[in-house]
């Protein structure tokens, strides 16, 4: 940890004029920020006029099922799985941008789902969310300033020299340097990278305790990714932000993230610390076999490194027809009579890593299926 | 013998700015049963170049000079209807987002026979053999073929479209960026299919891509377009070993890589010239941590460095120390594009982008 303070790209000279309370104090450090618990949300699909028409009624989505976790002040937590997993669901329920079937959400033990009128507007300042496409996340008509200046207006900044001291000191901490040449440049003006900085600077404006980054760098080139890896992971660290990072990679997960979360079908199937001592832990001992072969399919910028292949057939099956027992089951290259039969447990493998699986459960020494 | 070799390719984009030199100089030879990695990012011009070849530009586009031999002779020589005969037949092509683009309408079958009875000599019955075949080879249940796109998973869709590339028995086959949509373990299942039929159909592969990941796992050499040129080429295992040029070095250093992370990722500050001007020196010199007040005069040929790798740097030979310096982020903070805040020239990625999507 002391190594990576060093190394900060230029944020020893970056200035904040925030109010000086210490964010990252110990105490509060190991504070609860984040308590989510049994979290679901189902989407109805089919159903209506069509599907009155044809006799088939609307069936039910578990996008995100019984999803639970915590996450500490000054935590950023990695949220890997395949397209229509639901870990973009979940960033959105966690900052209200919509609303939970069951479960609770608590932001510092209140529960979120009943906020209303200025507590609700206090919430939404402290938790913010950060989207994936630069080119699309910001108003192609509105200039830099404009983007920036409108959570200030919605929060009543009163006094404009005030919003003005805000956003340059934010524009200077996302890197864009001298943020003066900003203020007026319109989208089009900028690249990809500026852009992304730009959105992340709209992001973190109202100085939040909580980001959600879905796909943070997905849509621009390896060149500039990981200035704005280095940018954002120097940035958590020096405000003490909570994040919640959403990706498919599980190393740009491993790079950024302190604990790493995978998601299949709308349940987190493993969970545990990206590092343990400073070797990666997660992926190096991945548990659960979904998440070993997600681990053996990334691939890696280097022919000799020799990988194991991953053994599970692609294709997951549709999320209105799940199996009863364990979700992963027609996927799964070690799969048990107790799988097909039974939900699988949530068991501790190893220090602080969780996964839910019959494999480490009671029925560990079950012959596979395959073997029979 | 090259089955095809770009000598000198000129491309350029008309715009009310003037014409963009998208591919500038580029000469890459391709042998038989060689599977060549194309690396570069948005706008270095390698979507550009793969158009080039068969021939598909979009209309604001001029090849302003060059040569592509294919087969002995010259692609640019050749009329509309020549062409139009080698493409498919010869030449295959998976465009870029090309899963996106089945008929929605459509059982796939369908239009897989299309192909077969249109453009191949096929009638309908042999189609429909020729048909159930590709989707064996591809690995697709034939059950499949009566079936629309959108009962496809993102994966089935690329198979179903590398089949319809294979269809006709090409000699080549380009792809562009054939796994970017797909997710992780499809991705690999994909390119393990692709990597299968190129040994059991013998089949010369261009594949283009800016994830330096995907041509570790599947090509057997390596281009790295940077700025409308080749910069360096290479067989893959030396170039992953130890790459010659500070770009490729800058790629490989800011790639996380999940086996061997590293504590710090580095990045490339700055953007690629401005293609309609571009300076007559090396085009990577203000984003390049070793550069030399000669790399601001001289445009760095492409040459060999050692047998069968080529860079276009001319601090080459001094690279075995430098290597080391590449893969600490410090060093990237020194070049001039970091170093100067006011160095803000438009992005030329998002210029051409403009540009090719015309």
């Amino acid at each position: 940890m002391t190594e990576q303070k060093t190394h900060a790209t230029d944020a020893g000279t970056l200035v904040w004029d925030a109010p000086s309370d210490e964010p990252t104090s110990a105490s509060q450090k190991d504070s609860v920020l984040l308590e989510v618990q049994d979290l679901s949300k189902e989407f109805h699909v089919g159903g209506g006029l069509a599907g009155l028409v044809r006799g088939q009624p609307a069936q039910t989505v578990y996008a995100v099922n019984e999803v639970s976790f915590t996450l500490r002040r000054g935590e950023s937590l990695g949220l890997a799985g395949e397209s229509g997993c639901g870990k973009t669901t979940t960033g959105n329920l966690l900052v209200k941008m919509l609303e939970p079937t069951s479960g609770r959400i608590l932001f510092e033990g209140q529960d979120i789902s009943g906020l209303e009128g200025e507590a609700l507007k206090a919430f939404r300042q402290r938790a913010q969310l950060m989207f994936q496409n630069p080119y699309e996340a910001l108003n192609p008509r509105f200039t830099i300033y404009r983007s920036l200046v409108e959570p200030l207006l919605i929060h009543g900044w009163e006094k404009e020299s005030d919003r003005l001291e805000r956003i340059l000191s934010t524009l200077r901490r996302v890197n864009l340097r001298p943020p003066e040449a900003f203020l007026n440049k319109y989208p089009h003006q900028l690249s990809g990278g500026q852009l992304q900085r730009v959105v992340l600077a709209r992001s973190l404006v109202l100085d939040p305790d909580f980001l959600v980054a879905d796909e943070p760098v997905s849509m621009l080139d390896v060149s500039v990714r990981a200035g704005i890896l280095n940018t954002m992971r120097d940035l958590a660290r020096e405000m003490g932000l909570t994040t919640l990072y959403i990706s498919h990679d599980l190393s740009l997960l491993q790079y950024t993230c302190d604990r790493i979360a995978v998601m299949y079908l709308g349940r987190i199937v493993e969970i545990g610390p990206a590092r343990v001592g400073g070797t990666p832990h997660v992926i190096e001992n991945p548990q659960h076999p979904y998440t070993q072969a997600l681990v053996s399919a990334v691939p890696v910028p280097d022919p000799s490194l020799a990988r194991v292949r991953p053994r599970i057939r692609e294709g997951v099956p549709k999320p209105t027809d799940i199996p009863p027992g364990c979700p992963f089951q027609e996927r799964c290259p070690e799969v048990m009579q107790a799988c097909l039969d039974s939900f699988p447990p949530w068991v501790e493998v190893d220090q602080q890593q969780y996964a839910l699986c019959h494999l480490y459960g009671e029925h560990a020494d079950s012959p596979k299926l395959s073997e029979r | 013998m090259a089955l095809l070799e770009i000598r000198d390719l000129v491309v350029g984009y008309q715009t009310q700015r003037g014409m963009v030199r998208a591919v500038d100089g580029v000469s890459l030879s391709v042998a038989p049963a060689q599977h060549l990695g194309v690396i570069g990012e948005s706008g270095c011009g390698k979507t550009t170049l793969m158009r080039a070849v068969v021939q598909v530009l979009p209309r604001n586009a001029r090849i302003l000079a060059g040569e592509i031999w294919f087969q002995g002779c010259d692609l640019l020589k050749l009329s509309k209807n020549e062409m139009r005969d080698l493409r498919w037949k010869e030449i295959a092509t998976i465009p870029q987002a090309s899963m996106d683009s089945l008929d929605p309408v459509k059982r796939v079958g369908s239009q897989v026979e299309a192909i077969l009875t249109v453009r191949g000599d096929y009638d309908e019955k042999g189609a429909k053999r020729r048909a159930a075949e590709l989707f064996e080879l591809v690995g697709l249940d034939t059950a499949n073929l009566t079936r629309y796109p959108h009962e496809f998973s993102g994966g089935m869709k690329q198979r179903a479209i590398i089949a319809m590339a294979l269809a006709l028995d090409p000699t080549i086959l380009i792809a562009d960026e054939p796994v970017t949509a797909l997710d992780v373990i499809v991705q690999h299942q994909v390119l393990e299919v692709l990597k299968q039929l190129e040994m059991e159909l013998d089949l010369t592969v261009l594949l283009i891509t800016h994830d330096i990941s995907v041509v570790a796992q599947a090509c057997d050499s390596v281009a790295v377009m940077y700025a409308g040129r080749v910069v360096e080429q290479a067989l893959a295992g030396p170039f992953f070993e130890a790459p010659y040029h500070p770009y490729s070095l800058g790629l490989q250093n800011a790639y996380p890589n999940l086996v061997q992370p590293r504590d710090v990722l580095i990045s490339i500050e700055g953007y690629p010239p401005d293609l309609v001007e571009p300076p007559p020196a090396c085009r990577f010199a203000h984003r390049c941590p070793f550069v030399e007040p000669r790399c601001r005069q001289i445009d760095p040929p492409l040459e060999g460095i050692e047998p069968d790798h080529l860079a276009a740097c001319l601090r080459a030979d001094e690279m075995d120390t430098l290597r080391t310096e590449a893969s600490d982020y410090r060093t990237w903070a020194e070049t001039d594009a970091a170093e100067d805040p006011e160095y803000e020239k438009k992005s030329q990625a998002q210029m051409l982008e403009g540009v090719a999507s015309d």
